[in-house]
This record gives C-alpha cells, structure tokens and sequence, in this order.
C-alpha cells in the first residue's frame, strides 16, 4: 500500500483544547440531565427532581465558566483561536465557505483547501453556538432564581428550551461534520483536540506556510513518513 | 501588566469593600442589639408566665409581645441585609482572591495570553459579581443584580484555569 508522508503541525493550543474538553464534559452533563426533565415530565419524583436540577445548575455554572472564557480567549489568545479565525472578514474566509458548500453539495468528492485552524465555514457556526450558549446559561440562570410554580409558566422556560433543540441540532452537526472531515480529508482533527497537531501532507503544509508564515519557526512539530 | 493589575486591583478594592463594613454594618449592631434585647425578654416573660399559670399577663398579650419582637428581630435582619452584607463580605473576598491570584500569576512559566485570560477572568469576576452587589445593595442600582451571573461565571473559568495554569506553570525544585 502507497503511504504518503506527513507533517505534523501545531494548531490547537493547550487552551483552547482544555476549555474544549470542558465544554463538552459540562455540556453532556446538561444535556443529559436536560433530557430527563424533557421526557419525564412531571412524572419524575419530587426528591429526584430536585436533586437533578441541582446537578443540572452546578454544572450549567461550570459550563458557564468554560464558555465565558473561551469567549475571552476569542480576543487575548493566539491566532487560531481568535474571533479573526471563526468570523468570515477576509475575502479568502468567504471564499473558503464557498468551497466548503460546494464541497457538500458534491457529496464530499474532490478536495478542500487545507485550514490550519477553524474551517471556514465551522467558524461562524461555532461563533453561533456560543450566542446561543450563552443564551441557555442566562435563561437557565433566570429559571433557577424563580419559584416551582412560575417557573413552568416563565417565557424563560421556552427559551430554555428551544435552545436546548439548537444545542442538540448543533452536537449532531458538529459530530457529523469532525466524522465526514476526518473521512475525506484525514488531517487527524479528532486526535488534533488532544494533543494540539494537525497532520498535513508535504503539499498541504507548503499551502499553509504561505498563508502562516510563522509555522516555519516552529509551527511544525514533528515529519512523519 | 498581568498579575500586577490583578494586585493593584485588589488592594482598591478591597479598600473599597472593607469600608461597608465600618460605615454601614457596624452602626446597624446598636439596631440588632436592641432587637434581640426585645426578643429575649420576651422569651423570657412568656417562660415566666408559662411556669406560673396564676400570673396576671394574659396569653394574648404575651403573643403579642411575642411577634413585635420576633418581628423586630427579622426587620433588623433585613435591614443588614439590605445595606451591604453581601457586597461586604464577597467584596473582600474577591479582592484578597485578586491579590493572590496576580502574585501567583506573576510567578507561573505560562504563556502571556493564558496570564492575560487569567488577569481579565479574575477582575471580571470581582467587578460583575461583587461590584454589582456593591451597586445594587448599596448604591441601590437594582438592574444591577442581572449581571451577577456574568461574574460568577469569570469566578469559576478563573479559579479552574489556574489551577490548569498551577499544573503546567509551577516549574520543579530541586527537591519534590
């Protein structure tokens, strides 16, 4: 079998990824907890009830903390991790959404240029999902300060959990998008989110030091036949 | 700049937070003395009169006795609760936490935007959760208790993050 040679290129930092795997940690707790109040009803214990929402606010405040400072980090962290990198404001980020759509509507044949962060049509998305997050942990927050009885009639409620429908469509997306990438494009992203390195071929990463021009001062971890 | 503002943040505001204590909590100790001066000689009447069943103070009078004080009691307690406890006490808490936070930020082998995150994280923090107690319960700016959320929120990002900024950033001596 052919085996292409490849490099190893920095691109998520120890940040972005430990506030990624908090994230996703706090979030399925919510998520969890969020689909049993959902599918019981008021059917569920009274005791239970209260002990579940308990671990739904501790955790929905942990998860807070994580979105809150990703949110900071959008503007004090490095360049892949910044707004510039997720928000379309250059001519290229557009050109890059277009290629990804086309991309899709071809049935995921044929190739995309290589992004050594965000691609460019995940940014916006992803810059999306935290309004919406945020939104929950307001709402939330909101629904936790009310008593029982004016909770279930709060406009707040509904909020709550329309969002949660959001977040729900956006996890399916999200899972479904890292699976069709890592398919046809095998840069390693899943694996990227732990240790922080993309895996690129010679071409690809000649590509990208044109755009980045810093990954030749070390940006490259480490080449691999 | 990071740790350092952390540092020179927290010693304002502390000074801040600290003077709630002597100019609006202290004079409310005479109300609350009195108060529960009033509550257990009431107490202390109706147990009297509890023990000798020949005495002269009828039960409705005792009870009436009973709930002034108790709600003298309450009143007082309000009261402080009202002007300033909370932003009292979490206001010095957040403004020590500010100045160990910067001296441990100023020593981490971290890079200069994780100590900046830290920096911002911590001084939002203290100003969105404190300093909207602060505005609402002394200064009586009400709207301000809607952002509370958003410093509680930078409290527990900053208090994780450095602990992930401990682990990677306290470098080993030469003994462990």
């Amino acid at each position: 079998m052919d085996r292409q040679s490849y490099n190893l290129v920095i691109a998520w930092d120890p940040v972005l990824r430990f506030l990624h795997w908090w994230n996703v940690c706090f979030m399925s707790v919510q998520v969890l907890t969020g689909a049993v109040f959902m599918l019981s009803g008021s059917g569920l214990d009274k005791g239970l009830e209260a002990r579940l929402i308990s671990i739904h606010a501790a955790s929905g405040l942990f998860f807070g903390g994580g979105l809150f400072s990703r949110i900071l980090w959008l503007f004090v962290g490095p360049k892949a991790a910044s707004w510039a990198d997720m928000l379309p404001v250059t001519s290229g980020q557009w050109a890059g959404i277009a290629e990804t759509i086309r991309f899709y509507l071809r049935g995921f044949k044929g190739s995309l240029s290589p992004s050594l962060a965000h691609n460019a049509l995940a940014g916006p998305v992803y810059l999306g999902f935290f309004v919406i997050a945020a939104m929950q942990v307001a709402s939330g927050s909101m629904l936790l300060g009310l008593p029982d009885k004016l909770r279930s009639n709060s406009p707040a409620l509904d909020m709550h959990e329309a969002g949660f429908a959001l977040i729900l469509a956006y996890i399916g997306a999200h899972l479904l998008a890292v699976f069709v990438h890592e398919l046809t494009e095998r840069h390693g992203i899943v694996p990227a989110m732990i240790h922080g390195r993309k895996q690129f071929t010679q071409t690809q990463t000649d590509e990208l030091i044109e755009k980045y021009p810093h990954l030749n001062e070390g940006g490259i971890d480490e080449r691999k036949d | 700049m990071s740790g350092k503002i952390n540092i020179i943040f927290g010693f304002f505001y502390l000074a801040l937070t600290a003077v709630l204590g002597p100019a609006f909590l202290v004079p409310q100790f005479g109300d609350r003395g009195a108060a529960m001066k009033q509550a257990s000689q009431a107490v202390a009447e109706a147990q009297t009169a509890a023990q000798a069943p020949e005495s002269k103070t009828s039960v409705a009078e005792l009870g009436q006795k009973n709930a002034a004080a108790l709600s003298a009691l309450l009143e007082a307690d309000k009261k402080q609760q009202i002007v300033g406890k909370g932003a009292h006490s979490h206001g010095n808490l957040e403004a020590l936490l500010n100045i160990v936070a910067g001296f441990i930020i100023l020593s981490l082998a971290i890079p200069c935007n994780f100590k900046r995150l830290l920096t911002l994280l911590f001084i939002v923090g203290a100003l969105f959760h404190s300093g909207m107690l602060y505005l609402g319960s002394v200064l009586g700016i009400g709207f301000a208790f809607k952002f509370l959320l958003i410093g509680e929120v930078a409290l527990i990002g900053g208090l994780v993050l450095m602990g992930v900024a401990a682990a990677i950033g306290i470098k080993k001596q030469g003994c462990s």
